[in-house]
């Protein structure tokens, strides 16, 4: 896979000025993959499609969505969801053998779509399915592909500028694609915002007929068991998220993040030394390498904000730090702040919000 | 080569056959599927303990030789497309993330935890009003 190595900028690599060959010249449009899983298209997606709609505005070019599926009635959702969202028409492959997410005829298909329809750019999301996909079909086109993205931009000329951290986390980098096409990359759910869904809003059908066949697919899906509903976190869209990091000294101080989540309704979650040292699951972890958040609140008792974190927060409306170290990082992106031992406040933070939100005393408050 | 990614589960593996099923990650749950070998499987962390070895493999592994391979000897004819010459990208900028343009508003920690929590909350509030009635409503709901 093309995913570029953390290296720092050569002069007269980075510097080298771009000649898109000739036949990659007449590469236009901008693409989103609308990834659907057992018949539910992915949020990841519509974010996608809300950025795609600025790079597309930028370039003064079309947004399409690309929706993969079998002939049902959810690829049919997919397809008027792409629309909603701000596609201006969607590229459809509907085929049996892309009723459930294998790597093989989705490759082909995506692969083939973008020979005969050739977008400049060529958007997905960062889930298990998004990366897997990516990766392969990258490699069969021989272009770049840039991984987890945090930011995207067109720059003057007219290319995409793929920004994401680099060096372990502690840095960002801007990404090019200079000769090749399409310009891929992914994006992990809640890095962008979820744009506004105009039901009104109607765009045009493509459909493409993919060369594949069930019997050449090496691949079979022998089941598929669904998570227990109970062990799903639902971090990354919580409104309220309340996290602990190593400043917690202890698992059993972990329990104090727990206990203010559970008065607040709210969802819990972790940096990601808690989860090398086994306090919490790496489902719960937040940053660069587990789950972007956009609550209204975050709560970071105990964590000090590396790039790698900071990256995963940085969506939130109001990010509240408790830390002993005033020098800690956290301070330059929290809004609120307050230096001190995290252990000591949390239990009397809980004993606080669950007095002044209880219903008691907000009927006080309204009478 | 056939790839299975995010392989949270080796289920079997049959030599003669030569097929392999595996338990793979998906969103919203586990995906059981059957290929065939040759296939590149990655795995997901965490997905076995790592055991000591024991004192027989430690003196094999001490004496094991390594053997080196280069472009050539893996039979890569085009040394342009290796590596860093060989990737469709490049890395235009690095720079460090600038920092908001103001710092964390500071609350003084106050005599009692319990002051501070109540100072802490305030400004929240006071910075952001609608929170307030939002988080009476899901701590209503919790």
């Amino acid at each position: 896979m093309s995913q570029t190595p953390a290296a720092p900028p050569q002069g007269n690599r980075a510097s080298a000025k771009k000649e898109l060959p000739e036949h990659f010249r007449g590469y236009k449009h901008v693409w989103v993959f609308v990834e659907q899983e057992r018949g539910e298209v992915h949020p990841v997606s519509f974010e996608l499609l809300g950025e795609g709609r600025k790079l597309a505005d930028k370039l003064g070019v079309e947004l399409a969505g690309v929706v993969l599926g079998a002939p049902d009635a959810a690829t049919q959702a997919a397809v008027a969801a792409a629309h909603h969202y701000g596609a201006d028409l969607v590229y459809l492959v509907e085929h049996e053998t892309l009723k459930d997410y294998r790597n093989e005829p989705y490759s082909k298909a995506l692969t083939q779509l973008v020979n005969a329809h050739k977008p400049e750019i060529l958007l997905l999301g960062a889930t298990t399915l998004g990366r897997d996909l990516a990766g392969s079909v990258a490699t069969t086109l021989l272009t770049g592909l840039t991984a987890d993205c945090t930011e995207l931009a067109v720059d003057a000329d007219g290319s995409l500028a793929a920004t994401r951290p680099t060096f372990g986390g502690s840095l960002l980098c801007t990404i090019y694609t200079l000769n090749y096409r399409p310009q891929m990359a992914t994006v992990r759910p809640r890095v962008f915002s979820m744009p506004p869904r105009d039901e009104n809003r109607q765009g045009r059908i493509v459909r493409f007929a993919p060369d594949l066949d069930e019997e050449t697919i090496i691949t079979k899906i022998l089941k598929f068991i669904p998570d227990r509903e109970s062990s799903k976190s639902n971090l990354a869209f919580a409104d309220v998220v309340v996290a602990g990091g190593l400043g917690l000294q202890s698992a059993e101080n972990y329990q104090l993040v727990r206990n203010l989540a559970m008065t607040l309704g709210a969802e819990y979650g972790g940096s990601r030394p808690l989860v090398q040292k086994g306090w919490i699951t790496s489902d719960r972890q937040i940053g660069q390498t587990g789950k972007t958040i956009r609550p209204k609140l975050y709560i970071a008792a105990g964590i000090s904000g590396a790039i790698q974190h900071r990256v995963g927060v940085e969506g939130a409306d109001m990010i509240l730090a408790i830390n002993t170290d005033k020098n800690a990082p956290i301070f330059d992106f929290a809004h609120v702040g307050i230096v001190t031992d995290a252990i000591r406040l949390l239990p009397a933070l809980t004993e606080a919000f669950r007095k002044r939100l209880s219903p008691h005393n907000r009927d006080r408050l309204a009478g | 080569m056939l790839q299975l990614t995010y392989v949270s589960k080796i289920v079997s593996c049959d030599k003669d056959a030569r097929k392999v099923v595996v338990e793979r990650r998906a969103e919203g749950g586990v995906q059981l599927l059957e290929t065939k070998m040759p296939c590149l499987i990655t795995m997901l962390e965490g997905v076995n303990e790592v055991r000591r070895g024991t004192i027989d493999d430690s003196l094999r592994a001490a004496r094991a030789e390594i053997v080196t391979w280069s472009a050539k000897d893996a039979g890569i004819a085009e040394l342009a497309k290796c590596g860093l010459k060989g990737s469709p990208t490049i890395v235009k900028k690095v720079f460090a993330p600038a920092p908001r343009t103001e710092r964390a508003f500071f609350i003084e920690p106050q005599k009692t935890a319990g002051d501070s929590a109540e100072a802490v909350i305030g400004a929240i509030f006071a910075r952001q009003s609608s929170l307030e009635g939002d988080m009476a409503k899901l701590a209503g709901s919790a």
